[in-house]
C-alpha cells in the first residue's frame, strides 16, 4: 500500500496532521467549554451585580421614604413648622439621587381641620435641585384618590411599614413611569399619612444600561433597545403583577401593572431553571429575589450568549482544514518537484541506458540530486568501460578457448595409413577455458604414445599450464624415445621446473607398440581406464595409481604392461565422466559408465563408443549445466584388420583429408590405377551428394568404411541425413547432344557404371550405400 | 589443382590445369575461366582447356566442363580440350562426351 516514498511521506504527514488537527480539537473542545463555564461565570457576576444595584436603589429608596415618614412625625409633634420641614426634606432629596421625587402626604384634617389635603411634594428637576410643588394639593389632583396613594395605605402596617406601588404613570410632573414606595406616618398607633419615594423604572434600567462588565458581552439596554437578544423581567411576585418587561414578544407597555400570568415562560421556579424555551429559542433565565417580594430576571439566549465563542471556535476549525489541506499540498508539489521528479528523471535515463542509448545525466537541482546524477554518469561511464573491456576479454578468452581447442588433434583419423589401430578423441570443455586435453603421437616408427590429461585449475591459467604440458610431453618424447620408464621421469621433473604456480597434471599415458602389440600405460593419478577383450566386455584396468605429475621432483613412476589383441577397445576419460552431475545431485559414476559401455550396440565402431557415452552423459545431466570439461579417448587396436573408418562433418573443406585418407588406403593395399580412380571417382561423388543433399539444416557426420575381403573392395558410406536413395534416380541419356541434355545426374550415373554393385539401405536412422568393386 | 589461364589473341582463351579435378577445385576452375570469358575485351570464340596435367576428374569436373561447352555454344564459339590423358579420355567415353567432344 506505502510502497512509494511519495506515499509513505505523505501517510506520515497525514497521519501527524490528524494528531496536530485531533490534538486542535481536544484543545478547541476544552476551551470552549472552559471559557463557556468562564462566560457563564461572568454573566452570573454581572447579573449579581447589576441585582445588587437595583436592590441598593430599591432598599434606598425604601429607607428614603422611611426617613421622610419621620420627618412627617416630627412635623406632626414640632408645631408643623412648614419652614422647618422644607428645610429637612430639602437636604434630604439631596441625597436621594435616584429619586424623581417624593413627598409626605398627610391624611384628610390630620393637620388642619380645615384643610383636607395637605403635602409636601419636591421633584427633581434633572439638575438635582428639588423643587416644591404644591400643586398636589389642589382638588384637581386629590391625592387621596389616586391609586398609589390607596395601594400603599391599604398594604402598609405599623410593623411592615414600607410598601409599593404598582407602576403608574405620572402625567403631573415627571410624566414617565413610576414606581412608588411608600411608609406610613404613624402616631400613637394611627396612621397620619404617608411619605413617598418615586422612582424612574427606566432609569433604573438604564442605569443598569451604563454598566458593560463585558466589552461585548453583558448589556441589556443601549438606547433603550435590547441588544443580542436578551430580555428583562421586573416584577413583584408577592402581589402579582409586572412592573418592567423588556420581552421582545409582547406589548411590554400594556403589561405594566399587570398579573405575572401574562408572561407566557414565566413560572414560580424558575430561580432554580436553567433553560427555559422560548419561541424556538433556549434562554438562560437569571432570577434574583430582592428581598422584598420583587423579582428580577434577565433571560439571556443561550446561543447569543456563546456567539463569540461559537464563532471563534469555527474560525479556528476552518483555519485548521485549511492548515489540513494546505500543508499537504505544498508537501505533495515539493515532493514532487524536488524528489520524485528527479528520481523519475534518473529512472528514466537508467532505462535508457539499459536501451543502449548514450546519454549524460543532467540535474542541476536539487543539490543532492545533481550529487546523485554526476555519480549516476560516472558510474554510467565506468560500467560503459568495464563492459567493453571485459567485452574484449571475453572476445579474447573464446579466440584463446578456440586455439586451445585447436591445438588438439581433431581430424580423424589421424593417421590415415596407419592401419593397425583406431583412435578416436574428443573434448567438451564446460564454460570456462579448461585444463583438459588429449594427444597422440608416433614416440618413434613403432612406438605410438596417447595420453589424456586433466591439469588441476581453470581458466587461463590452467589452459597456459596444459598448453606447456602439452607441448613439453611431445617435445621430450620425440626427442628421443627409449623407455617409458625414463620417458616419464623427465617429463615429471620438466614439469616441476616450469611449475611455479603449483598446478598439477594427472594424466594417462598409453604407449602401444604396434609391431609387438605391447601396450605400456603410466597412471598419474588419472582416472582408471577401460578395455574391451572382445569376449569379456568392458573391465577397468586394474594398475596402481602413480602420483600426479608437477607434484614431486625425481619420483620413480610404476608401468603397467600388457598385450594386445586384435579388436581391443581402451577407453580413457577424464573426471567430467565419472563426476558429472544430474538433478538429483547423484554422480554419474564408474559403474554407470561401465554398464553403458557394455550396452553400446555398434561396439566396434570407435566413433560410436564415444558419442554414444557423450549421450548417456546428456540423458543423465539433463538441465544440469556442465561444470567440468568432458574428454573421452577410444583407442581401438586391428592388428591385421582390413577395415578402415573415416568420419568427419560433413563440409565441403573435409574433402581434402578424405580423399588423402583414402588414397593412402589405396596405396597401401596396391591397387591397380584404374581401380583407385574408380574408387576416386565413385567416393567423391557420394561424398559430394551427402555434403550437399543429406543436411539441408544442421551439418551431421558422413562415416566412410573401406576395407578388402577376398577379391572385393568394399566401400559404405553412412550418414545421419535425410533419408534417400541415389539408386532410384533416373539415369541421363548420354545419347543427347549436349544441348539438350541436363547438367546434373550425371555422377550417380557413372557410379553405377563402375561399381560392380551397390546396395542401399536405411537403418538405425541412417542412410547406408555400400559399393563393391573388383579386386 | 593449380591452374592457369592466358589470352591468345582476341579471341582465344588458354587454359592450362594440373593436378584433381574434383570436389576441392571444379567449381573454382570453372568459375576462374567464365569470369575471364567475361572480363575478356572481345567476345571469346574459342576456348582451349590443356588438360595434360590433370591426373584425375570427378563427375562434378565433368559437370564443369559441360557448362562450359553450353556457354561457349550460346557465344557460337568453340571448345577444345587438347592433351587428354588416357585416363581422363576413358571418364569422357563413359558419359558419351566423346559425341561431341574434341580431344
Amino acid at each position: 500500500m506505502f510502497k512509494t516514498v511519495k506515499s509513505k511521506i505523505l501517510a506520515i504527514t497525514f497521519f501527524l496532521l490528524a494528531l496536530l488537527i485531533f490534538a486542535f480539537v481536544c484543545y478547541g473542545y476544552v476551551f470552549k467549554i472552559k471559557t463557556k463555564q468562564l462566560m457563564l461565570k461572568n454573566y452570573s457576576y454581572s447579573i449579581n451585580v447589576f441585582v445588587r444595584q437595583i436592590k441598593e436603589k430599591i432598599l434606598r429608596a425604601e429607607d428614603n421614604s422611611k426617613d421622610l415618614a419621620l420627618v412627617g412625625r416630627i412635623y406632626f409633634n414640632t408645631g408643623k413648622n412648614d419652614k422647618l420641614i422644607k428645610f429637612i426634606m430639602q437636604n434630604l432629596f439631596s441625597n436621594y439621587e435616584q429619586s424623581l421625587g417624593g413627598g409626605i402626604w398627610f391624611e384628610p384634617y390630620i393637620i388642619d381641620k380645615s384643610k383636607k389635603r395637605l403635602c409636601f411634594y419636591a421633584y427633581n428637576n434633572k439638575n438635582n435641585q428639588f423643587i416644591f410643588d404644591n400643586s398636589y394639593e389642589s382638588q384637581n389632583y386629590d391625592y387621596h384618590n389616586r391609586n398609589w396613594y390607596k395601594e400603599i395605605v391599604s398594604k402598609i402596617t405599623e410593623n411592615n411599614n414600607t410598601a409599593w406601588s404598582s407602576p403608574y404613570y405620572e402625567k403631573q410632573g415627571s410624566n414617565s413611569l413610576l414606581i412608588t414606595v411608600g411608609s406610613g406616618i404613624y402616631e400613637n398607633h394611627k396612621l397620619l399619612g404617608i411619605s413617598t419615594v418615586d422612582i424612574d423604572i427606566d432609569s433604573i434600567f438604564q442605569s443598569v444600561s451604563m454598566m458593560k462588565p463585558l466589552e461585548t458581552g453583558f448589556a441589556l439596554f443601549e438606547n433603550k433597545k435590547q441588544i443580542n437578544g436578551s430580555f428583562a423581567l421586573f416584577a413583584n411576585i408577592d402581589d402579582d403583577y409586572i412592573i418592567v418587561s423588556t420581552d421582545p414578544y409582547l406589548h411590554n407597555s400594556l403589561l405594566v401593572g399587570k398579573s405575572l400570568k401574562n408572561i407566557p415562560w414565566y413560572n414560580k421556579n424558575i430561580i432554580n431553571t436553567t433553560y427555559i424555551n422560548y419561541h424556538n429559542k433556549k434562554y438562560v433565565p437569571y432570577a434574583k429575589n430582592l428581598g422584598n417580594g420583587m423579582i428580577l430576571i434577565i433571560c439571556v439566549p443561550k446561543d447569543e450568549m456563546f456567539i463569540d465563542i461559537d464563532k471563534f471556535v469555527s474560525i479556528m476549525f476552518f483555519i485548521l482544514i485549511l492548515v489540513g489541506i494546505l500543508i499537504p499540498t505544498i508537501l505533495y508539489i515539493s515532493l514532487n518537484k524536488n524528489i520524485l521528479n528527479p528520481i523519475n528523471k534518473l529512472i528514466n535515463i537508467a532505462n535508457k541506458i539499459r536501451n543502449g542509448e548514450d546519454i549524460k545525466i543532467k540535474i542541476n537541482k536539487p543539490e543532492e540530486f545533481a550529487k546523485l546524477a554526476m555519480t549516476y554518469d560516472e558510474m554510467t561511464n565506468h560500467i560503459k568501460k568495464i563492459i567493453k573491456d571485459r567485452e574484449k576479454i571475453n572476445s579474447e578468452l573464446s579466440i584463446a578457448k578456440s586455439i586451445q581447442l585447436s591445438t588438439l588433434p581433431n581430424t580423424f583419423p589421424p593417421f590415415p595409413d596407419k592401419t593397425e589401430f583406431d583412435i578416436y578423441a574428443s573434448t567438451e570443455p564446460a564454460k570456462e577455458i579448461g585444463g583438459d586435453f588429449y594427444d597422440f603421437f608416433f614416440a618413434d616408427d613403432k612406438n605410438l604414445m596417447f595420453l589424456i590429461a586433466d591439469v588441476s585449475g581453470k581458466g587461463i591459467p590452467a589452459a597456459l599450464f596444459m598448453m606447456t604440458v602439452k607441448t613439453l610431453v611431445k617435445n621430450l618424447t620425440q626427442r628421443g624415445y627409449h623407455s617409458s620408464k625414463e620417458l616419464i621421469k623427465i617429463i615429471n621433473n620438466q614439469i616441476c621446473d616450469n611449475n611455479k604456480n603449483v598446478f598439477f597434471v594427472t594424466m594417462l599415458i598409453c604407449i602401444v607398440n604396434i609391431e609387438n602389440d605391447n601396450l605400456s600405460v603410466i597412471n598419474c593419478g588419472h582416472n582408471k581406464p577401460l578395455i574391451r577383450k572382445e569376449k569379456e566386455g568392458y573391465k577397468y584396468l586394474n594398475l596402481s595409481s602413480n602420483i600426479a605429475l608437477g607434484v614431486l621432483e625425481n619420483v620413480d613412476f610404476d608401468i603397467y604392461e600388457t598385450k594386445l589383441e586384435q579388436g581391443d577397445i581402451l577407453f580413457a576419460y577424464t573426471d567430467g565422466i565419472t563426476e558429472a552431475v544430474n538433478e538429483k545431485e547423484e554422480m554419474f559414476g564408474e559403474q554407470r559408465l561401465a554398464d553403458c559401455l557394455n550396452n553400446i550396440k555398434d561396439e566396434n565402431n570407435i566413433y560410436n563408443v564415444n558419442n554414444s557415452i557423450k549421450q548417456k552423459i546428456v540423458e543423465f545431466t539433463k538441465n544440469t549445466p556442465q561444470s567440468d570439461d568432458i574428454t573421452t579417448l577410444v583407442f581401438k587396436y586391428n592388428k591385421n584388420s582390413s577395415e578402415r573408418i573415416f568420419k568427419t562433418s560433413a563440409l565441403i573443406e573435409n574433402y581434402k583429408s578424405f580423399y588423402t585418407w583414402l588414397q593412402s588406403i589405396t596405396k597401401h593395399w596396391n591397387l591397380n590405377n584404374e581401380l583407385k580412380n574408380k574408387i576416386d571417382m565413385c567416393a567423391e561423388e557420394i561424398f559430394a551428394n551427402i555434403i550437399f543433399y543429406a543436411y539441408p539444416q544442421e551439418t551431421g557426420f558422413i562415416e566412410i568404411f573401406i576395407s578388402k575381403k577376398d577379391n572385393e573392395i568394399i566401400l559404405r558410406f553412412e550418414d545421419t541425413g535425410i533419408p534417400y536413395n541415389p539408386l532410384n534416380h533416373t539415369d541421363p541419356d548420354i545419347t543427347l547432344p549436349p544441348e539438350e541434355r541436363k547438367i546434373g545426374g550425371l555422377g550417380i550415373f557413372m557410379v553405377k557404371q563402375m561399381a560392380k554393385k551397390l546396395i542401399y539401405e536405411n537403418s538405425e536412422g541412417k542412410n547406408k550405400l555400400t559399393l563393391i568393386f573388383d579386386y | 589443382m593449380d591452374f592457369s589461364i592466358k589470352q591468345r589473341g582476341e579471341f582465344t582463351l588458354y587454359v592450362t590445369a594440373s593436378g584433381r579435378m574434383d570436389l576441392d577445385s571444379a567449381v573454382k576452375y570453372g568459375t576462374s575461366v567464365k569470369d575471364a570469358i567475361y572480363d575478356a575485351d572481345e567476345t571469346i570464340t574459342e576456348l582451349i582447356l590443356d588438360f595434360s596435367g590433370v591426373t584425375f576428374i570427378s563427375s562434378l569436373g565433368l559437370k564443369v566442363v559441360l557448362e562450359l561447352y553450353k556457354h561457349m555454344k550460346e557465344q557460337n564459339g568453340t571448345l577444345t580440350i587438347e592433351n587428354v590423358p588416357e585416363q581422363i579420355k576413358t571418364s569422357f567415353k563413359m558419359v558419351g562426351f566423346d559425341k561431341f567432344l574434341t580431344f
